[in-house]
């Protein structure tokens, strides 16, 4: 039976420190997700699973036995792309309105085929193509609504933007992303 | 009916319980009649359930292996105590044989980078941009942190020269049918450790400056790495006008040349007259 994350935490306070490794065996991958989804790209993702073990290892006295790993490293990767999309000079590009509407007709131009994998297929791309439309703070606002269930007031606290804001950058990334996936949601 | 039509934004608030409690009523009492807000109400669903499957790119087989490569220095300085195992890293990085696995003077470059890290978790080594008139030198005023302080920029301003002298080479690579720069990408991915290191701590520590000039190189030393190791004619060309068309080069230097002068502030007023003697 594996030993419990816990247990395995347990090992690194008592100076163990090989045994952090076993910690970023089994979440790093998830942390890399979390990161991704927040900053969009691979490196900045990296950049942030670094940090988020980095500060767990330093946070380690604060870890209370009775928490879930998971959670508790998730929260911290969270904070970690938050802090790194606060801390670069903003790259705000936002999409011109006729490339907006070019894909929306490439939606309505492009029924999707019957089968299921090829549907699957073509849901993916587009949901890719309609993150990439995504301007860095909505990706943020709407991946830390969606995904990491932050409330919009939280989320406004830390990208220190007005509430106001912080909803209308969700609902233009809602908006876009419903535009590039208009043909798979019509019954 | 019930009340007016529920907008999309709304509807938005709605699907994550995020809509004010007495809206969050009307639109309900209002959905319950109205089979057209309802469909919209349905397509959002549809949408955002859509969006669950995002998929995310998925790291390479030796991530985990690679993250804790890159982890380890860095927990190693983490779990020293900062003042008094700074400098005694320092030296033992100075003396240390050449890793097996790689130049030393390359390694050398990311232990650095762990030690300027850790220095920064420590809370008050990162140096303070100069803004506005110049004070006292910090070494006449606490001597033992001012050697700190020269011996993070010292390795910076390295780290600086040390990426400028790859680049040049790259830069100046005559193109023929096939160029390899696979001597080149060791480099670069020595490089890459350390500048993702230190721009990480000069971004926690509000130096901007810094910051911005080391995301640029981070950004073409991972190209760089990310290359085949062999290029076509095209290929050396296109990558040296990127080096060329980000004025790359010249801004590595004005950053080097920030750095030095930075570093010299922090020296002993007449230690060069007597050092130099």
């Amino acid at each position: 039976m594996p030993e419990s994350d816990a247990a395995v935490i347990s090992r690194v306070r008592a100076g163990d420190d090989d045994a952090f490794r076993e910690l970023v065996e089994r979440h790093g991958r998830a942390v890399f997700r979390v990161a991704f989804r927040v900053t969009g790209r691979v490196e900045d993702a990296e950049d942030v699973v670094q940090e988020t073990f980095l500060r767990a290892y330093r946070q380690l006295n604060r870890f209370e036995a009775r928490s879930n790993v998971r959670t508790w490293l998730h929260r911290i990767a969270t904070n970690c792309a938050i802090d790194l999309l606060r801390a670069r000079p903003k790259r705000e590009v936002a999409e011109e309105p006729e490339t907006l509407e070019r894909a929306a007709a490439a939606s309505g131009d492009d029924r999707p085929s019957p089968e299921r994998s090829v549907l699957g297929v073509q849901i993916g791309e587009r949901l890719a193509g309609a993150m990439a439309l995504l301007t860095e703070m909505e990706r943020a606002t709407f991946t830390l609504r969606h995904f990491e269930g932050l409330s919009i007031d939280e989320i406004g606290g830390k990208l220190g933007l007005k509430t106001n804001a912080t909803k209308h950058s969700i609902f233009r990334a809602v908006r876009k992303m419903r535009r590039e996936l208009q043909a798979f949601i019509e019954v | 009916m019930a009340g007016p039509h529920v907008d999309e934004d709304d509807l938005t608030l709605l699907y994550y319980a995020e809509l004010a409690e007495a809206d969050a009523r009307a639109a309900a009492a209002h959905l319950e009649g109205c089979p057209a807000c309802r469909g919209r109400q349905t397509a959002l669903a549809r949408l955002l359930a859509m969006v669950d499957d995002t998929e995310t790119p998925e790291p390479d087989a030796g991530f985990e292996a690679a993250m804790w490569r890159r982890l380890q220095p860095a927990l190693r300085a983490a779990r020293q105590p900062a003042q008094d195992g700074v400098l005694a890293r320092f030296r033992s990085w100075l003396t240390a044989p050449p890793l097996a696995s790689g130049p030393g003077r390359w390694a050398l470059a990311g232990g650095l980078a762990a030690l300027v890290l850790a220095a920064f978790a420590a809370g008050r080594l990162w140096p303070a941009s100069p803004v506005g008139p110049v004070g006292p030198p910090l070494a006449a005023t606490d001597t033992s942190e001012a050697l700190r302080e020269r011996v993070l920029l010292s390795a910076l301003g390295d780290h600086f020269d040390r990426t400028e002298a790859m680049l040049v080479e790259l830069a100046g690579t005559a193109a023929g049918d096939r160029v390899s720069i696979s001597a080149e990408q060791r480099r670069a991915g020595d490089l890459l450790a350390a500048t993702r290191l230190y721009r990480r701590a000069a971004v926690d520590a509000g130096d901007s400056n810094v910051a911005e000039v080391l995301e640029v190189l981070q950004r073409i030393l991972v190209e760089v790495t990310g290359s085949p190791s062999e290029l076509s004619a095209f290929e050396l060309q296109a990558l040296q006008h990127r080096i060329e068309t980000q004025e790359l080069l010249f801004k590595l230097r004005i950053a080097s040349s920030a750095v030095r002068n930075r570093e010299h502030r922090t020296r002993r007023p007449g230690r060069e007259a007597i050092t130099g003697a």
